[in-house]
């Protein structure tokens, strides 16, 4: 009897070790990256509960709004992922070639709801797009997982693969945009924004209409101020401590994991750089140095190059800072496969009508796919479906 | 054992670095400062020009934080030194999407400017 109940002990003693001591437990969607310390840990959790919280007028929320609280469009399948929300983005480009975002009447950011307060006091259901507005844009809300990763890839190693001139003669001229005073950008759609603090900042305003001590004072109404008595909140309606949280919450957002490879998919990964999709879906990014252990010096497979590619006029919206009306900054694939539809405005349901609508740059990417036969083209489209 | 002698300034110094903000995880910040003298806040910003009105003295300047951008006015009087890499500019050589490091004081309503410098796109991590 003891000795059966003492081989009993062996297999479980190894699964313990094998479970507590072996192997990590593999990252799932949503988890924080490996390595934080304790008290980043902490501070990550404290973020996600101000990502999660629905705001009020009273809290902060609005007069104009497009969410009243960020895990409202980065929900899916956890806070930090996708949304299922569009939103309406606008500009005027002006003969004379300068893309004004039309900042005095309002921003770029149309939001789409008021508060009631607001709603009495003007009767509108949303803010009014300005006449001025050449140009219209949808967008859809992107997941936002390894987020702080790309933040700490330096600006050298961005600008390194930058080609305006097409001088290799590829086809391919990744270029730069930068913000309004000249720093490199490489978040949002069109890589405005420099820096993802500033990004969190300027959301909480433009999304929910939560003024911050980074950024003081509400949206207007269509470049008009807002009627008095519609914004109950004083400014800054949140303090620096909820700021950082939430900043620290994104930051420490570990990228999805990729799925395991087929043997199909295997052979997609050689056909997605033979295609040519790898020029600009730069596979691996390498971070520098940062105070974050595990931000510093980390490779991440971003599948990104944050430069700004001329799409084609099929594609082509809203223009950016130096953004032109096609051109958008290559889209990260890390995370693909948690994604239902695809492109800055969701209007691909699939990969491969994601692909074949690729035009400018990538027109000569788009025929070598085109040109492959069926097996090869499910190939590709499972190693993307397996990122 | 040696006895360390600590300095008498150096516990408030601590002090009034453990209360500053913490910008530990900031990669940046907008092209803003401020420093405020006995004559008042004299602010320097970076920003685009958006628009130029050399009659009226007066430009538009491009800035913001993330997708929340914003439009400063400002009054550039005359008398105001207006320069790029050292050569002297006009107001109206200020095109829109020209990057410039503005000085300039509030005076009631007004931002006057002090110096307006043309500046090149940089200044990145």
């Amino acid at each position: 009897m003891r000795r059966v109940a003492s081989l009993g002990v062996f297999p479980l003693l190894g699964a313990a070790l094998v479970a507590g001591l072996g192997c990590a437990r593999p990252i799932k969607t949503g988890d924080p990256l490996p390595g934080l310390t304790k008290q980043q840990r902490e501070l990550f959790e404290q973020g996600r509960k101000v990502m999660e919280k629905q705001f009020t007028p009273e809290t902060g929320l609005g007069p104009l709004f497009n969410a009243p609280g960020c895990s409202e469009c980065h929900e899916d399948p956890v806070t930090g992922g996708r949304g299922d929300e569009s939103e309406v983005h606008v500009a005027l480009l002006r003969p004379d070639g300068f893309c004004d975002p039309l900042a005095e009447r309002g921003g770029p950011v149309i939001q789409q709801h008021v508060t009631p307060a607001l709603h009495a006091a003007l009767g509108i259901e949303s803010e009014p797009v300005p006449p001025e507005a050449t140009t219209r844009a949808s967008r859809t809300s992107p997941d936002i997982f390894g987020f702080g990763l790309l933040d700490t890839v330096p600006d050298s190693k961005i600008l390194a693969r930058a080609d305006p001139e097409d001088r290799n003669h590829d086809g391919i001229s990744g270029r730069p945009n930068r913000f309004t005073d000249g720093r490199l950008g490489r978040f949002g759609r069109k890589a405005l924004v420099p820096t993802l603090r500033e990004f969190i900042e300027g959301a909480f305003v433009a999304e929910q209409g939560i003024t911050n001590p980074a950024v003081p004072t509400e949206e207007s109404v269509g470049g008009s101020p807002l009627p008095p008595g519609v914004d109950p909140a004083p400014d800054p309606e949140i303090d620096q401590k909820t700021v950082d949280a939430a900043d620290a919450f994104v930051r420490f957002l570990a990228p999805p994991a990729p799925l395991e490879l087929t043997h199909l998919a295997k052979r997609g990964r050689v056909l997605f750089s033979r295609v040519g999709c790898a020029a600009c879906h730069v596979p691996i990014l390498k971070t520098g140095k940062s105070p974050v252990k595990a931000l510093c010096h980390k490779k991440v497979a971003a599948y990104t190059d944050l430069l700004l590619h001329d799409m084609g006029p099929d594609l082509a919206d809203i223009c950016l800072g130096l953004a032109a009306p096609s051109e958008f900054r290559t889209e990260p694939l890390m995370g693909l496969h948690l994604m239902p539809r695809f492109l800055h405005d969701g209007r691909a349901d699939t990969l491969e009508k994601a692909i074949l609508l690729h035009g400018g740059e990538a027109t000569a990417s788009r025929a070598r796919f085109q040109a492959l036969d069926d097996i090869h083209k499910k190939a590709l489209i499972k190693f993307l479906e397996s990122l | 054992m040696r006895s360390r002698k600590v300095s008498p300034l150096l516990v408030p110094i601590l002090g009034l670095l453990l209360l500053l903000p913490s910008r530990a995880f900031s990669g940046g910040t907008p092209g803003r400062a401020s420093d405020v003298s006995s004559e008042g806040a004299a602010e320097t910003l970076v920003a685009t020009v958006c628009s130029c009105d050399p009659e009226a003295k007066t430009m538009n300047l491009l800035t913001g934080c993330g997708h929340a951008l914003r439009m400063v006015k400002i009054s550039v009087p005359s008398g105001t030194k207006l320069a790029r890499k050292g050569q002297s500019l006009r107001l109206s050589d200020l095109k829109p999407g020209i990057i410039v490091r503005v000085q300039f004081r509030k005076s009631e309503e007004l931002n006057l400017a002090q110096t307006v410098e043309v500046q090149e796109p940089g200044g990145g991590r």
